[in-house]
């Protein structure tokens, strides 16, 4: 072989190169592996899963503060029965109930069950709308976790760690599997309310993987992200003639180190801020859509209207590729006392609101997505950092309670309608040990539908081959249609 | 005069009772040791390092038979005996994965080892 001159040799190897990463891109195929070759060439350029995925987003719904699935999902006429009795020994049998306030008498709410659609799942009437979705829902009612306070517990949900530095499941996701959209970022964090979520951007971030992977913050209103607008005093004209020669010196020297991936993620940053100036707020404009959409979604409703506008956005960033769209509760408007599902006391004014702030914009969101033939292919998770005890506390609310808590999932690839696992006659514990979900498991489940196997799913880091579900995982295999 | 010979001897008769007493120990150190060795292992099965995943294992087979012996004396915890016996035969059978180039069946294992630790804390980890 022979080569005319230096530019020559540097311009064949690296048309070599593009031409390995791109036979990388094909399953089985390549002289490099999928994430490597495409890292050569750009860290969040699609990869190929280790298997054919049932989904290609997912929706995960964190319900702030921990709600009560006592008085959502898990009908317990024993609890009913032993209403104002203290708690039998046997059901306390194996754990440490002193999270806050000692345990008081059992505890019922009043409410109203029903059984709905073929399933036969059970609904109080908290959740009336979602109800009339039970046939989509496979609910995992043997949940588990590790019971602190609620900013760790959060970090464990999205983590699967108990202190800051991992990174979050959907910063996994988008490392793993790339953007699917070049003119947005992979993983987008939402949230209605005034705020931030409390728990902070460390429940998104991509830790010890390259930061390029971490979630990107969409706040409420018609500009979703800080910054990113271009100053009034600066014409379009001129932000493109400062980012072309940006772009220009910055090729020059990529040209020069070809190596620098860190230069290579800078020039895609640029111009990426520079395409979601439009992408990002079109993504999030409700504009077009109908009056009908807006009402499935509650957007009509006070109480509903600031969580259904999030779970519109959300379904139109599915729409545009969006792998993980990780999606806080928080407050409706106008509402300032209650900010969070977290009832310590007053169980029944907070679920009131909490429940009427999501049951119509989830169960619109989950009609939608079904409607429009995208429920195949995303995921919808509806999980929280723990749920909440049987018995009482402050007279009228419920505890903190990691050791028996129902979550639930819809989807592509799920068996909707069945239900996993139970908690005990007064839902305190899981019932079945054998049948214990941790947080570990719901990610191994997650990464499994998205074509990817939580334990081949690794990143060097110092040294330490590490995986998304640290050292624990297991695929719920009874979930999978 | 005479106090000094029968107080020698009640102590020499409380090292020996102290002696006859001591039960195994098992220290916060140890169950640290434990996890950064489970830690260790789960990254060398992934890297498919033979002779680091098999020492990891080997360890944890070793520190597996403290927490057996330390729970068979504490007595009334026969949940306990049972889980670390169990931990202790799943490094051994990951010893001979690895050794043997299975790595993915002595992944699976591995997260069966870490469970189990997780369901023994459940009841025995003191807060």
């Amino acid at each position: 072989m022979c080569f005319n001159s230096r530019r020559d040799f540097l311009l064949k190897s690296g048309l070599g190169m593009g031409a390995a990463a791109v036979t990388g891109l094909l399953p089985g195929g390549g002289l490099l592996q999928g994430a490597m070759a495409a890292e050569l060439v750009d860290p969040l350029a699609p990869k190929a899963p280790h298997f054919p995925a049932k989904v290609k987003s997912v929706i995960w719904l964190h319900m702030n503060g921990a709600p009560s699935t006592l008085d959502l999902f898990d009908y317990k006429p024993d609890l009913i029965k032993l209403a104002g009795q203290d708690v039998p020994a046997s059901f306390l049998k194996g754990i440490k109930t002193s999270t806050q306030g000692g345990v008081g008498k059992l505890y019922a709410s009043k409410r109203e069950w029903k059984q709905h659609g073929q399933s036969g799942h059970w609904f109080s009437d908290l959740v009336p709308n979602l109800a009339t979705q039970s046939d989509k829902i496979a609910f995992i009612k043997s949940s588990v976790t590790v019971g602190a306070t609620h900013d760790i517990s959060i970090l464990k949900l999205n983590t699967g760690d108990l202190s800051p530095g991992r990174p979050s499941l959907g910063a996994w996701v988008s490392y793993a599997l790339g953007s699917a959209n070049p003119d947005l970022p992979p993983y987008v964090v939402l949230y209605n309310g005034k705020n931030e979520p409390s728990a902070g951007s460390v429940n998104w971030n991509s830790g010890f993987l390259p930061a390029v992977y971490q979630g990107t913050a969409f706040r409420p209103g018609p500009s979703p992200i800080f910054y990113l607008e271009r100053p009034e005093l600066r014409t379009e004209g001129q932000q493109h003639a400062s980012l072309d020669l940006l772009r220009k010196l910055n090729q020059k020297n990529a040209d020069r180190y070809p190596s620098d991936t860190e230069l290579k993620a800078r020039l895609r940053s640029y111009d990426l801020a520079d395409r979601m100036q439009v992408s990002a707020p079109a993504a999030v404009d409700l504009s077009k859509e109908s009056d009908a959409t807006k009402e499935l979604y509650g957007i009509n409703d006070e109480t509903s209207s600031s969580y259904g506008t999030t779970l519109l956005r959300a379904r139109r960033l599915v729409e545009r590729g969006v792998r993980f769209i990780q999606v806080v509760s928080g407050a409706p408007d106008g509402q300032t006392e209650i900010t969070s599902w977290d009832a310590h006391n007053d169980l029944e004014k907070n679920h009131s609101v909490n429940a009427r702030m999501i049951d119509k914009p989830i169960a619109g969101l989950l009609a939608d997505l079904e409607s429009r033939g995208l429920l195949e292919s995303t995921l919808v998770v509806w999980t929280s950092e723990f749920g909440r005890t049987s018995y009482g506390q402050s007279g009228n609310g419920r505890d903190h309670n990691p050791w028996g808590y129902t979550q639930w999932v819809a989807g592509g690839g799920i068996k909707a309608g069945y239900t996993h696992g139970a908690t005990d006659e007064i839902g305190l514990q899981v019932a079945n040990k054998d049948q214990a979900v941790d947080t570990y498991d719901l990610h191994a489940t997650v990464l499994q539908l998205l074509g990817l196997d939580h334990l081949k799913t690794t990143f060097l880091n110092n040294g330490r081959s590490e995986r998304p579900t640290v050292v624990y995982g297991k695929v719920i295999k009874e979930l999978l249609a | 005069m005479r106090k000094v010979p029968i107080l020698l001897t009640l102590l020499s008769a409380a090292i020996a009772l102290n002696a006859v007493c001591a039960e195994p120990e098992m220290g916060m150190d140890l169950m640290q040791n434990i996890e950064d060795a489970n830690k260790s292992l789960s990254s060398n099965i992934a890297l498919a390092n033979k002779q680091a995943a098999g020492d990891d294992a080997k360890e944890l087979a070793r520190m597996f038979q403290e927490v057996e012996t330390f729970f068979v004396h504490k007595g009334d915890a026969a949940n306990a005996v049972d889980l670390a016996r169990q931990s202790r035969e799943l490094s051994a059978e990951i010893v001979a994965l690895v050794a043997t180039g299975k790595f993915e069946v002595a992944t699976d294992k591995a997260t069966t080892l870490s469970r189990t630790c997780r369901t023994c804390h459940t009841f025995y980890k003191k807060e």
